[in-house]
């Protein structure tokens, strides 16, 4: 009994010290962010000229429009991939918001799948950075192919339907990407949240978006970063499955290895839950904070399987 | 007591300290008590009798929303009336509260207490005292200990930066921009882009190009005629490009044509985005490298045929 005893507070110390090792780093990045995006505004061009291009896939509500362009990086640009005979109203209320008129639009040898119907692009110079391409939806992976052929900037940063931008999300992909001495940099990936930038030559160069991209890019030319990017505004389905399973588990421990371990469990799982309450406070002026507590134990739980790109 | 019941105990401790932390920082409502003290440190500046204007801050928490207040205003203000900012530093003892802060804490916190610090008048003899921070191995700490030091002393701007034992970063010269903005330093820019120094003249580069001073483009040619530094001279033909001068001179053809393919496409895509004509591009680029920038170019220009 003894045994089983120590091999499971063993186990349970493992996630505890995982678990405090990334609050405190993910603390620590929020605190810098506060700290160094005070003082950027209207110095973009000295950032190392990184430029960053939001590109989207089935976004199309004006509000999520807003949001994205609502960004205060200066060398940042909005592509919306929709299919204008799919939804032909949502694509209609964003021409005539935003004052949109077709460009010109050649094919592009570059991304195969990128085969655009139309290109346009805004008439009002307050939303100059935002593009929108008309394209018949096959799969999101060829919308962002396609976003990624119009993309003026190095920096791709592939957004989906329930994905928001965390505050001062592209100011920090900017001094990440600026302060590392190789600028040609392949990916950068948040460890707090969802949210993967890739550089537009590298997406190239591995033949267009796809669910093995990450793997494609060699480690040595990823870097992290603990600063949230993105936050998935999905509604999540009620918590009682969850607590269920987590009841059942704990009663099974209970069973097999007896109640102290039990205990021990319930209490790993509390101070989780205490610790990602603390950083979604800390990320506060926002109203992701949930959000990002959600995101928090799915990137605990992302060491359990292979790391695939999606966007949701 | 078996290990099960320690780690009970330690998880416990640890759970119970996250709510206290959570608690406390839901209690925090510094960002309304700053923005009072902008407003009260705004109408201070506005008025013709600096002195009826009091501004009282008696707690730490006070003070230190007080010194946040000072900083936002100063970096987003230019030429400030600094006698009646050091009157309110002096009345309500900012500058012990910050250096003892400074000394307490660590990493970003200090970092974040330098930051404020800059933005106080402050004694240059006083500042001295900071002068090891430049040497922190902390990112933050050090580039933060050098904004203040270049905010109290402007005159020695030139030999603080030389001195300055690391290079500095595109965000780090963004940071040194901002204090040029404020007007806290003199943008002399011909020393910095003739002295050897990389950092001197990375900065030289960033204040050519915040402030699009056209004039420097005699400097910037030299510089790529003359500069070993492929970093350097990578930064000069960005910098030419970002005032919208002319890129086809022989000298910077040859140091095009030696830089790998991948940056000469990134150089591309960038004069693309900076408004530069597609005959320019073709000039300085391979056809197969303009494809690119044709494109793009294209793209801003109405359809007026619909395939």
């Amino acid at each position: 009994m003894n045994e089983i005893e120590y091999i499971s507070i063993a186990v349970l110390s493992i996630f505890a010290i995982t678990a405090l090792h990334r609050t405190a780093r993910i603390a620590d990045a929020i605190h810098r962010r506060d700290l160094i995006t005070d003082d950027i505004a209207g110095c973009c061009e000295s950032l190392g000229f990184v430029g960053c291009s939001v590109i989207c896939s089935g976004v199309y509500s004006l509000k999520h429009i807003e949001e994205l362009l609502g960004q205060e990086y200066d060398r940042y640009e909005v592509i919306i991939t929709l299919d204008a005979q799919e939804q032909s109203s949502a694509f209609q209320e964003i021409i005539e918001r935003y004052r949109m008129i077709r460009v010109n639009c050649s094919s592009n040898e570059e991304l195969p799948t990128a085969s655009i119907r139309a290109l346009y692009r805004s008439r009002q110079r307050s939303f100059r950075r935002l593009i929108l391409i008309d394209k018949a939806f096959t799969e999101y992976y060829d919308d962002l192919d396609a976003a990624t052929a119009i993309a003026s900037y190095n920096y791709l940063l592939p957004v989906g339907h329930n994905s928001r931008l965390c505050p001062k999300a592209v100011e920090c992909i900017a001094i990440t990407l600026s302060e590392q001495e190789t600028q040609s940099l392949d990916m950068l990936y948040s460890l707090a949240s969802e949210g993967i930038v890739f550089r537009r030559d590298a997406v190239i160069a591995n033949g267009g978006f796809s669910q093995h991209i990450v793997k494609q890019i060699p480690s040595k030319r990823q870097i992290y970063t603990y600063i949230p990017l993105i936050f998935n505004n999905k509604l999540t389905p009620s918590p009682l499955p969850t607590i269920s399973v987590v009841a059942a588990t704990i009663c099974t421990i209970q069973l097999l290895a007896g109640g102290r371990v039990a205990i021990a469990t319930m209490m790993t799982i509390i101070m989780i839950i205490a610790l990602a309450r603390y950083l979604s406070k800390l990320s506060t002026p926002t109203n992701c904070s949930l959000r990002l507590m959600l995101c928090y134990f799915r990137k605990i739980t992302s060491i359990f399987h292979s790391r695939k790109f999606r966007i949701s | 007591m078996t290990i099960g019941s320690v780690y009970i105990i330690v998880v416990t401790t640890i759970t119970i300290a996250t709510l206290l932390l959570t608690w406390l920082q839901n209690r925090r409502q510094v960002s309304s008590l700053r923005n009072q003290y902008i407003k009260q440190i705004t109408s201070l500046l506005l008025s013709e009798q600096p002195s009826s204007v009091k501004i009282l801050a008696r707690s730490r928490r006070n003070r230190i929303a007080l010194a946040e207040a000072i900083y936002t205003v100063v970096s987003h203000t230019y030429g400030n009336d600094t006698d009646a900012l050091r009157h309110v530093v002096e009345q309500n003892r900012l500058e012990s509260l910050l250096f003892r802060e400074i000394h307490l804490s660590h990493g970003t916190r200090r970092a974040r207490m330098l930051m404020l610090l800059s933005a106080i008048p402050l004694n240059a003899d006083k500042v001295k005292q900071l002068s090891h921070y430049m040497h922190s191995h902390d990112r933050d700490i050090r580039i933060s200990a050098l904004t203040v030091a270049l905010a109290s002393s402007p005159s020695m701007a030139i030999r603080t930066i030389a001195t300055f034992d690391f290079a500095l970063t595109p965000f780090d010269t963004a940071r040194i921009i901002a204090l040029l903005r404020r007007g806290l330093l003199p943008i002399a820019y011909e020393p910095l882009l003739d002295s050897n120094n990389h950092n001197l003249r990375i900065l030289g580069l960033a204040i050519v190009r915040s402030f699009g001073i056209e004039i420097a483009e005699k400097h910037l040619h030299k510089i790529i005629s003359a500069e070993e530094d492929i970093t350097i001279v990578n930064q000069t033909i960005y910098t030419l490009a970002s005032l919208g001068r002319p890129l086809h001179h022989t000298r910077i053809r040859e140091r095009l044509a030696a830089m790998p393919a991948c940056k000469r496409k990134e150089l591309c895509r960038h004069l693309t985005v900076e408004g530069y004509s597609l005959s320019a591009v073709r000039s300085i680029f391979t056809e197969q490298e303009s494809v690119y920038a044709e494109l793009l170019i294209n793209s801003y220009k109405r359809a007026l045929v619909h395939a």
